[in-house]
């Protein structure tokens, strides 16, 4: 696993006192115990002291849930190098090296680990479980809706439901390529050794761990969120406390999300190898920082709104109550100043990934770099300056309907480049057909379809039919599940080998491929149709009229949940006992791959020095040697 | 061959779990103590003024859900002794094209509606329904003003209200139905007593049931918290809500 | 530890001599691209147009003709783009795809194309134009949608957790369902009295949401005498699903006659009425 010795390094270090030894307890078992004792007695403390208040159930739900994140995180150990520095405790390079998880084993996995790799890994198994959860939900849906009248579910259970899927898809779509790829693979891209941070790497993951079971949880208290995952304000005032637990969720997943964001900026700037200057950054560095500096922009709308969603619900304010002064359009404002540019925060990522499938597959370099590079940068300023055109029907500011028509509709530009660089890419190359490939394909049909789909709801006119309908639901499942995921799932193909060490079943993954690829159309295109003779969204029952439609979709949908079970059966198998993956089975250029596969601690046995980009396929001298390995006498390695 | 056999299988877990999280929310779904709530079906050959199949439905709103009514049923199983509620059901069953006569006995207290729309009655034979109470006067609103039961009504006071029984039915189903009667407050002030004996108006009034399908009903008199009082028992499936099997 | 990094000079020798793209074959490539994307235009031309009439509903105000005609037109600019990019995704799956040396060798590296600026600014151009058309279009069709004509018949909506009901304030008449006379324009005063809805009169073809304490305004002119539904487009809570009502589009007569059905005298329902029946050209 690693050249570096296995044996404890417990002398001379933070570990030995009586401190470390508890330190050196910590996992995710007595995270889960520290965050269960510290809710309960904040509950009984809340509980006492606001009861029969007019708000104290609010009240008591957001400071028990508010414990059990604290308490989760100081029981994984999130805390301890800020309590050891204000203790006085210098911590020693034997104590990195624990934190990095050395001598661990598997183990490390369910702790709080600092080495980029096993938090990226970590990611990628919170993206899966949060898929299968949200997956699992969506069955749920299209079982309510496969007949019109159905009452498999009641319609409150139907909007929990409907909610938390929502919410539970976009968390997973925000993390599922800047978590695991942006962590375990984009340090290597660059010639770090790890992330800048590597304890706010850790709390990243373990802080938008502990959020997870709160949004689980909804289910369990007052009949769950009913208001959709945009809890549109006043409905989602009106809710019970299951709103406060949705609402705590997103805050922590916020505070996750900027760590990570701030990591990923602050390592592509100052931990680049000597030679990795910003021209020679692969594509997918340049999205992982754009998505993340976007973030950065987002989310804290989102942290502003649900707090005061929160003051709203516990504490009797009126930001969104109108008989207090306030206005739903403000929580409408505030959301989709957020919500919009996440979508790219969703997208940009998981598609700069696809370009470097794309570049290594086509045997070519990346068509016109620095244009992509651009229309990332592109799409990430428009986006902020767009949200509006989903309060295209709202009434508010209907003067603004020009502008935001206009923002939105140049957005179009930037998202164009794209197409024509992957073409461009394509365009006389030696297409490789192997499994990320066929994804790249999937994306190009889908998020065509997805992108024009979505002009008739970036104008005004035409949005007057089509807002609140089975066809926007069936639109942004084009670009997130058919555009986002699937570039998403090249991306994860492509790297496999180096993540896990293991060549991927192709044979299954292409059985899973053919199935996701079919089953989406079904799925997705039926409901295109329901939306365009003017079914309305999120309706637990429905009009007979739209049942053909309806249940052709929910067909669909289970063997598009088949079919990612499948590429998912691929995965853990070829991981379980897949033939082991030499360290550049594509032959490709950029850095990940001129490392030893495992990776080890540190990445690099020697430093990289960068000579060229990493696209000089076909090319002769520099560019196609771009990598050299110098000496570095610190470690004692040997070239 | 073993790999083929072994996605077979994880898929068959897989979807195991997801059919057992199914289970789980169906489940979840409220169920009456004693189910449906069947309409029966008297001798009569004539009914509302024409010749039809005469049913007749009784049930009520009780002040405290977690409570038990004269019947010895429970109000609604697992309810809250805070909210109100319909009962013993609130999945009814009647006949399609029949003559439909429903009688609620309301026990709980109210006071003023979101809307005074709906304190007429809307979808009855004669738009009008029949009050009967054990109470001869009650001092509704405006305040101190008495307010006597008296026989047939048409409307009442938009602050004299109880609970309403609104019904439509679900989308393509009978698209010009529509039923909406204010049943009125019964005794003053807060009001937890469940029991024959108490404070009670009893509401009759009779409706000619629509084609086959399913039809939704809900109360519009804002007897929850927050929002509107629309919030808790009445965004809270079952309590002030429920359906209409016409069979 | 040296054989732990793959030989990076064997990947070198693979690309040497540079490779050129061959200009008689680019004529090839560019000749059945061109076919197969003028093929695909005429399919998407033809969905366009088929899928267009078939799928939305027939249109009953002018502001319903709108939509159809602005779906349509965007279809029809749309289905050049859509033809192109899957033209050329599908040439290079049928003739750029290259068996590779052995199942874990690569096809040798293709000559390297680093960027075309010509290809890049018509690729800029073309997409700014038809967002300026898109845009021009768009405008157009919103600002017509702005006008207001006179003697307009006011319709006060008022959504609530799940009931839609509607004033016709000259007249005092309360209704479940929504009754409008033809060739009449009609500005709907919407409101909530507890959470956002969004009220959507289908094939009317505009809507604009609910909002508590808040009125917001919209108009239609209905064309064409039928029936219409009302539809909650806003999750509005538990029985959001069945937030619907009936409407129809009638004769000044026959509107004339509801009117007095609901309770206005016989004289301010004929007032009412003959505003619209003087608009409507009945």
């Amino acid at each position: 696993m690693t050249t570096l010795s296995d044996k404890p390094l417990l002398e001379h270090t933070v570990l030995s006192t009586a401190a470390g030894r508890l330190y050196r307890r910590q996992n995710v078992f007595t995270a889960i115990a520290t965050g269960v004792v510290l809710a309960a007695l904040v509950w009984w403390i809340t509980n006492s002291i606001f009861s029969g208040g007019a708000w104290a159930d609010d009240m008591t739900t957001v400071c028990m849930l508010t414990a059990w994140v604290v308490g989760f995180n100081l029981g994984i150990g999130t805390f301890n190098a800020v309590i050891y520095w204000m203790l006085g405790i210098d911590q020693t390079h034997e104590d990195e090296l624990y934190a990095a998880g050395v001598g661990q084993g598997r183990k490390r996995y369910l702790k709080y680990c600092t080495d980029h790799k096993v938090v990226g890994t970590q990611y990628l198994v919170l993206v899966f479980v949060l898929f299968f959860v949200g997956g699992t939900l969506a069955m749920m849906i299209r079982t309510q809706l496969l007949s019109p009248h159905s009452s498999f579910l009641s319609p409150q259970t139907y909007n929990s439901i409907v909610t938390i899927h929502g919410m539970c898809m976009i968390i997973a779509t925000i993390i599922m390529v800047s978590g695991p790829f942006a962590n375990f693979i984009m340090p290597i891209m660059i010639g770090a050794k790890d992330m800048a941070f590597p304890r706010l790497n850790a709390m990243s993951i373990w802080v938008v761990i502990s959020a997870v079971p709160c949004l689980v949880w909804t289910f369990f208290l007052d009949g769950g969120v009913n208001a959709g995952w945009t809890t549109y304000a006043p409905l989602s005032v009106q809710d019970g406390t299951a709103m406060d637990a949705f609402a705590i969720t997103i805050i922590v997943f916020v505070v996750s999300v900027t760590v990570a964001g701030i990591n990923t900026i602050v390592t592509v700037a100052t931990m680049r190898a000597e030679g990795m200057t910003f021209g020679r950054l692969p594509v997918f560095v340049w999205g992982s920082v754009i998505g993340g500096a976007l973030g950065l922009y987002a989310m804290p709308a989102f942290l502003i709104s649900m707090c005061s969603m929160i003051a709203d619900r516990a504490t009797g304010t009126s930001f969104y109550v109108a008989s207090g002064g306030g206005v739903g359009w403000l929580w409408e404002n505030t959301f989709w100043i957020m919500g919009h540019p996440e979508v790219y925060v969703i997208l940009i990522p998981p598609v700069a990934a696809m370009i470097e499938v794309i570049a290594t597959f086509a045997r070519k370099p990346v068509f016109a770099y620095k244009v992509i590079i651009g229309a990332f940068a592109g799409i990430a300023g428009l986006s902020i300056m767009v949200w509006a055109h989903h309060m295209f029907t709202t009434g508010w500011a209907p003067d603004l309907a020009g502008p935001f028509m206009l923002t939105t509709e140049l957005i179009s530009i930037p998202t164009g480049i794209i197409f024509l660089c992957i073409i461009g890419t394509l365009w006389r190359g030696s297409i490789w057909t192997r499994l990320p490939m066929y994804f790249v394909y999937l994306f190009l049909w889908n998020f065509i379809i997805g992108g024009v789909t979505g002009i008739y709801l970036s104008d005004v006119p035409a949005d007057n039919y089509f807002h609140g309908n089975m066809f926007v639901t069936a639109h942004f499942h084009y670009t997130l599940l058919g555009g986002a995921m699937i570039a998403g799932a090249a991306g994860l193909c492509y790297w496999f080998p180096k993540v896990s060490g293991r060549m991927l079943d192709e044979r299954i993954g292409k059985v899973a491929f053919w199935i996701i690829a079919v089953a989406f159309q079904v799925t997705y295109m039926a409901q295109f149709i329901a939306g365009a003779k003017g079914m309305p969204r999120r309706v637990a029952n429905y009009d007979p009229m739209y049942h053909v439609e309806n249940f052709v979709s929910s067909l669909g949908a289970y063997a598009l949940m088949v079919g990612w079970m499948v590429l998912l059966y691929a995965l853990v198998v070829s991981w379980i006992s897949g033939e082991h993956a030499p360290a550049n089975p594509w032959h490709s250029k950029t850095l990940e791959w001129h490392v030893p596969t495992p990776v080890p601690l540190e990445n690099f046995l020697v430093d990289p020095v960068v000579t060229g980009d990493p696209y000089g396929y076909g090319e002769q001298g520099p560019a196609a040697a771009h990598v050299t390995f110098e000496y570095d006498g610190d470690r004692g390695g040997h070239p | 061959m073993r790999r083929t056999i072994g996605a077979v299988g994880f898929v068959a877990l897989l979807s195991g779990i997801v059919a057992l999280v199914g289970l789980g929310f169906t489940n979840q779904t409220y169920h009456s103590s004693i189910g449906t709530l069947r309409a029966t079906t008297s001798a009569a050959t004539t009914a509302c003024g024409k010749p039809m199949v005469a049913q007749q439905l009784s049930f009520a709103t009780y002040a405290d859900s977690s409570g038990t009514n004269s019947a010895g049923q429970l109000v609604h199983p697992g309810g809250n002794p805070n909210w109100p509620s319909y009962g013993p059901s609130n999945i009814f069953s009647v006949k399609a094209h029949a003559c439909v006569t429903m009688t609620i006995t309301q026990f709980d207290s109210g006071g003023a509606l979101n809307n005074p729309y709906f304190d007429s009655i809307q979808g009855t034979v004669g738009d009008v329904a029949t009050m009967v109470s054990n109470q001869p006067s009650v001092s509704g609103c405006p305040s101190g003003q008495s307010f006597t039961y008296k026989g047939t009504y048409h409307q009442i006071s938009p602050c004299d209200v109880g609970h309403t029984f609104t019904m439509r039915a679900l989308p393509g189903v009978d698209p010009g139905f529509f039923l909406s009667v204010p049943l009125p407050l019964a005794g003053n002030g807060n009001n937890e007593c469940d029991l024959d004996s108490c404070p009670k108006v009893t509401v009759t009034f009779s409706f000619i049931s629509g084609p086959k399908g399913t039809y939704a009903w809900n109360c519009e008199f804002p007897c929850g918290l927050n929002v509107g009082n629309f919030g808790a028992v009445m965004s809270a499936y079952g309590y002030m809500s429920g359906y209409l099997h016409v069979v | 530890m040296s054989s732990e990094h793959p030989d990076l000079s064997a990947d070198a020798t693979v690309a040497s001599p540079p490779l050129k793209p061959d200009a008689k074959e680019n004529k090839k490539n560019v000749t059945v691209i061109a076919a197969l994307w003028l093929v695909l235009t005429a399919i998407g031309i033809a969905l366009s147009i088929w899928l267009t009439s078939a799928l939305l509903p027939s249109s009953m105000s002018t502001e319903m003709g709108g939509v159809r005609s602005t779906v349509l037109v965007f279809s029809l600019a749309a289905a050049p783009v859509v033809a192109f990019v899957l033209a050329t995704s599908i040439y290079s799956l049928l003739a750029w795809r290259k068996a590779p040396g052995s199942a874990d060798v690569p096809p040798p590296d293709a000559p390297p194309l680093r960027g075309n600026a010509a290809a890049t600014g018509i690729w800029l151009l073309t997409s700014s134009v038809l967002v300026v058309f898109l845009l021009v279009w768009g405008l157009s069709e919103w600002s017509a949608q702005q006008v207001v004509q006179p003697n307009d018949l006011v319709v006060k909506v008022t959504g609530q957790q799940w009931i839609w009901n509607f004033t016709y304030p000259d007249a005092k008449v309360d209704s479940h369902a929504l009754v409008v006379p033809l060739g009449r324009q009609v500005q709907f005063n919407v409101t909530s009295l507890d959470v956002t809805h969004g009220f959507w009169p289908v094939q009317l073809g505009q809507q604009v949401d609910a909002n508590p304490g808040l009125v917001t305004t919209i108009r239609v002119t209905p064309t064409h005498l039928g029936h219409f539904v009302v539809r909650c487009s806003q999750l509005c809570g538990l029985y959001h699903a069945y937030m619907y009502a009936q409407g129809d589009v009638v004769t000044a007569k026959a509107f004339e006659q509801f009117l007095e059905h609901h309770g206005a005298s016989a004289a301010t329902s004929a007032k009412v009425a003959l505003l619209a029946a003087r608009q409507g050209g009945q």
